[in-house]
């Protein structure tokens, strides 16, 4: 076959090559697959190691326990506690206020009626407005001193450009203090983007909750393979690694699908009433 | 008038996203197709940088895709398929509802059917890649090969997972890959060495199945993952086994089952090849397999640095040490001891393994063979033993692969304490650390513990001459120092060599050139010597006469300079601190954190060593007292 008739069969006849997006090859995430894992994790761990495992894990629990007490006492705390039997006579308070009660509207309108002659007075007080035109010498005149501001500016600018010849060392130095500022917030930028490349990123409205970390006590781990216990599903701990390779984005899993109720009724006709039934049995 | 004009979120990130609901749309799919789509063609959600401008403006987060991942998807023929899916269950309804039980026959008989395979070529368009990330697949296909059948979770998909799972244990075998264990609570963390690439997996321990919680784990998207992986690893153990010279679903060498007439020979095939036990048939049987082929390490590699070639080298040794670590060893397993992964570990370094006839098919001897070595047993005691063999603990198998020796199996002994059991993956321990040297006897088998126990028993021989005895010891000590010394230059070198400071690397590398260019100024001045004294010799007898002429221009024999050690020392040192001087102002500051903190943890070493020492004395003289007070207690009896 000759190159064109190739070139033809390959169009028309062939699947077609599609290009495939770069990321596709592309990690979404710099973690590996599978975590290298504590050495306080073995099943026979040495006392530093394990230590050091239940160390951090305590520390993490004590910061957690530390940030529900600052929810507790910033939003829970701050209400004040009402107790039952004055509940109704608060709600009863708050739900009148401001209503008109029979001291205060014998006040109140008194001032109403004073309020509405002010107004009629305003009222007579406002005159029409003139249309008044600029005359053409004013128009030119203002014109003019348009003009002259603007070259009078122009001149400032001319005469600081060639005095700032003299300037050069300063500016040089201004630079050099501006440069330096981007530099360290570049680098500030960089650091951020290299710690939050370490993070889950938000791809839903659920957030990534990372998995409770694996760990045995001391009374639980008995050295050796025969009575060594089942810890945690290994399933979790895949399901949780994808979403915290930003592989899936993390959900709240539905058992159920909401469905709306049906109301389910017979309809009057197709009703049938035993008793009604049995009465005109009898009476046959 | 309309207005001719760009809109908003026509172009820039507005016009990159799209989000889920809308791609659903585009697609024309179910979310639960569309998810399914995604996972197994690779497409992720993505984060944008704008959120708001990346949503056009609504507020709330949404789920969003690249436009182009989605246009990509849009092509992709296994959407058909999944429509196909949608009208077959419609049709399966509707004729279930009728109860026209022909019509489901016929509909369940041409089913449609997915076809990932063109999927697995686009995704890893190279063997390389798909060896990249079989991390995740590996660990998947390990844990759904123990499940049973769940809802959302199709039988043969468990079934399918243990077969190839099997399979590419039978490679890793093969190749002797294996680099890595470590039991963790998790499961059985290994590493292995394909390709060049470092492949870690963990094998759930040998529990009994527990349902999960339902609303934790999303059992339909995990069954996806799974599905996608069973395709890819069937590709990537046919190359592997083509690689290696295998036939590929794996055959047995020997079929010598003559006895019974078989009622299903694939089963009987795929029970012992499941068994881990049997070699495989090669592929052609005229080209050799694969031996432990030495690789010389090619001199002229790119690497200009001589201790990284050094080190490189001692790396391949010990590798190749490793993969002929369990020949010549026959290993018997108890009952109680998890069969598979002890099995796998031994075969992959050249151990014979057998296990009782009753536990599992493919047993290859029984436990009354004389020839057994070691016996590996779990529990604290056992009735019949056999005196020319270990009865060892299966950690020592586990720890000898970590250490890459075999350990002495006194601490293995069955009923023994086993020592802790330490991860091979966290092997870059902080440089400057103190060891107690318990733990460095643990860590590197060669480091004697110098203890008390050893020195005791001798101190109790001979109580009388105590001063000589300590006279010993000391000089031991100081041998043993010594040697250590000589140990540690290497290890100095490769610490330095982690230190990723531009500026020491520079050090050091100026420090061998100046060494090696006072050695060879040397070298020619020793040859010069050599020639000029020849010479001489010849001239004497023959050209008396032309050395008279000569007298002028006379030629003085060389002599050796000799450099005195200390004076070198003391250039070094000045050219040390110039060079500590020419470090530029803006890594001054981080140099000198790192020399003092370098001097700190020195110091403290050097703090804990001390203080170790102190104790170690006292503890001598604690007991050399109890010894005495018992002497004479046995002095005034007698």
């Amino acid at each position: 076959m000759s190159s064109d008739s190739i070139r033809h069969t390959i169009k028309h006849f062939g699947v077609q090559k599609r290009k495939l997006p770069s990321s596709l090859h592309k990690k979404p995430s710099v973690l590996p697959a599978v975590e290298a894992p504590h050495p306080g994790s073995s099943y026979n761990p040495s006392y530093v190691d394990h230590q050091d495992l239940l160390h951090q894990i305590a520390e993490k629990e004590l910061e957690f326990i530390k940030q529900e007490e600052h929810l507790d006492r910033v939003t829970t705390k701050m209400f004040k506690k009402i107790p039952q039997n004055k509940k109704e006579e608060y709600l009863l308070r708050e739900m009148s206020e401001g209503l008109p009660t029979k001291q205060t509207t014998n006040l109140k309108s008194a001032e109403e009626d004073d309020n509405e002659e002010d107004l009629s007075i305003t009222m007579a007080n406002s005159k029409p407005v003139k249309n008044v035109k600029k005359t053409l010498v004013q128009r030119r005149k203002q014109r003019e001193q348009k003009q002259a501001a603007y070259t009078r500016k122009m001149m400032k600018i001319n005469k600081k450009i060639v005095s700032d010849i003299y300037k050069l060392k300063n500016f040089e130095q201004q630079i050099e203090i501006k440069e330096k500022k981007l530099e360290f917030l570049r680098q500030k930028r960089m650091m951020k983007r290299e710690r939050e490349s370490l993070m889950p990123k938000t791809l839903s409205k659920t957030k990534f909750e990372p998995l409770d970390p694996d760990f045995q006590l001391a009374e639980e781990l008995t050295g050796n393979l025969r009575n060594c216990k089942p810890s945690m599903s290994l399933l979790k701990d895949r399901y949780k690694s994808l979403q915290q390779r930003n592989i899936i984005a993390p959900a709240i899993i539905k058992l159920k699908r909401d469905k709306a109720k049906v109301k389910k009724f017979v309809k009057p006709d197709h009703k049938i009433n035993l008793d009604a039934v049995k009465l005109r049995l009898n009476k046959v | 008038m309309v207005v001719i004009g760009k809109k908003k979120y026509q172009s820039g990130e507005g016009a990159q996203f799209i989000t889920r609901r809308a791609a659903l749309r585009k697609l024309q799919l179910t979310l639960n197709d569309f998810r399914k789509l995604c996972i197994l063609k690779g497409i992720y959600p993505r984060e944008p940088r704008n959120r708001k401008r990346a949503q056009k403006g609504e507020p709330g987060i949404k789920t969003l895709y690249h436009k182009k991942d989605i246009q990509f998807l849009m092509h992709e023929p296994i959407i058909w398929k999944l429509r196909d899916y949608k009208i077959f269950n419609r049709k399966i309804g509707r004729a279930k509802a009728m109860k026209d039980f022909a019509k489901i026959k016929k509909y369940l008989s041409n089913h449609p059917t997915l076809k990932l395979d063109h999927i697995v070529k686009e995704r890893y368009p190279t063997f390389i890649d798909a060896l990249r990330d079989l991390d995740d697949c590996l660990t998947l296909c390990f844990l759904f090969s123990t499940f049973p059948s769940l809802p959302h979770i199709p039988r043969d998909q468990s079934l399918l997972c243990r077969r190839l799972t099997i399979e590419f244990l039978h490679a890793v075998i093969y190749t002797k890959a294996l680099r890595k264990v470590f039991i963790s609570i998790k499961g059985y963390y290994y590493q292995a060495e394909i390709k060049g690439q470092t492949i870690t997996w963990i094998m759930p321990h040998h529990f009994c199945f527990e349902p999960q919680a339902k609303n934790e784990v999303d059992f339909k998207v995990m069954s996806t993952f799974v599905e996608f992986y069973i395709i890819m690893l069937g590709f990537v153990n046919y190359r592997l086994y083509h690689t290696l010279n295998l036939h590929y679903p794996p055959k047995l060498t020997n079929t010598g089952n003559n006895e019974k007439i078989l009622v299903d020979e694939e089963a009987y095939v795929s029970e012992r090849i499941s068994a881990l036990n049997v070699s495989l048939v090669s592929l052609d049987p005229s080209i050799p397999a694969v031996e432990d082929d030495e690789i010389e390490i090619d001199q002229f590699s790119s690497e200009t640095d001589a201790t990284k070639i050094e080190a490189a080298r001692v790396e391949a040794e010990k590798i190749q040490k490793l993969k002929n670590l369990f020949k010549g060893i026959k290993v018997f397993i108890n009952r109680e001891v998890p069969r598979e992964p002890l099995v796998f570990i031994l075969r992959c370094f050249g151990g014979e393994v057998s296990w009782d006839k009753l536990l599992f098919v493919g047993a290859t001897f029984d436990e009354n063979d004389e020839t057994i070595t070691h016996q590996i047993v779990d529990r604290p005691s056992i009735n019949k033993q056999y005196v020319s063999r270990y009865y060892i603990q299966p950690q020592w198998i586990f720890d000898s692969v970590n250490a890459r020796e075999l350990l002495p199996a006194e601490k293995y002994l069955m009923g023994a304490i086993l020592p802790p059991h330490l991860s091979p993956f966290i092997d870059n321990r902080h440089d400057q650390t103190y060891i107690p040297p318990e733990e460095r006897a643990l860590m590197d088998p060669n480091y004697k513990l110098d203890n008390l126990e050893a020195d005791s028993d001798e101190e109790v021989k001979n109580d009388d001459n105590e001063n000589e005895q300590e006279e010993i010891e000391k000089k031991k000590m100081k041998i043993q120092a010594d040697e250590i010394t000589k140990k540690n230059p290497r290890k100095k070198a490769k610490r330095e060599n982690d230190d990723k400071n531009e500026n020491e690397h520079e050090e050091i590398e100026v420090q061998n050139d100046l060494s090696s260019g006072s050695d060879e100024e040397e070298e020619d001045d020793d040859n010069d010597n050599v020639q000029i004294v020849e010479e001489e010799e010849k001239n004497k007898k023959k050209k008396q006469a032309q050395l008279e002429k000569k007298k002028k221009m006379k030629v003085q024999a060389g002599e050796i300079t000799k450099e005195n050690s200390w004076e070198k020392a003391k250039r070094e040192k000045q050219e040390y601190r110039l060079r500590e001087k020419m470090i530029k102002k803006k890594h001054r500051k981080l140099y000198k954190s790192m020399m003092k903190g370098r001097e700190e943890r020195a110091k403290e070493i050097w703090l804990l060593r001390k203080k170790r020492r102190i104790h170690d004395a006292e503890e001598k003289e604690k007991r050399k007292e109890q010894r005495k007070q018992l002497n004479k207690s046995k002095a005034v009896k007698v």
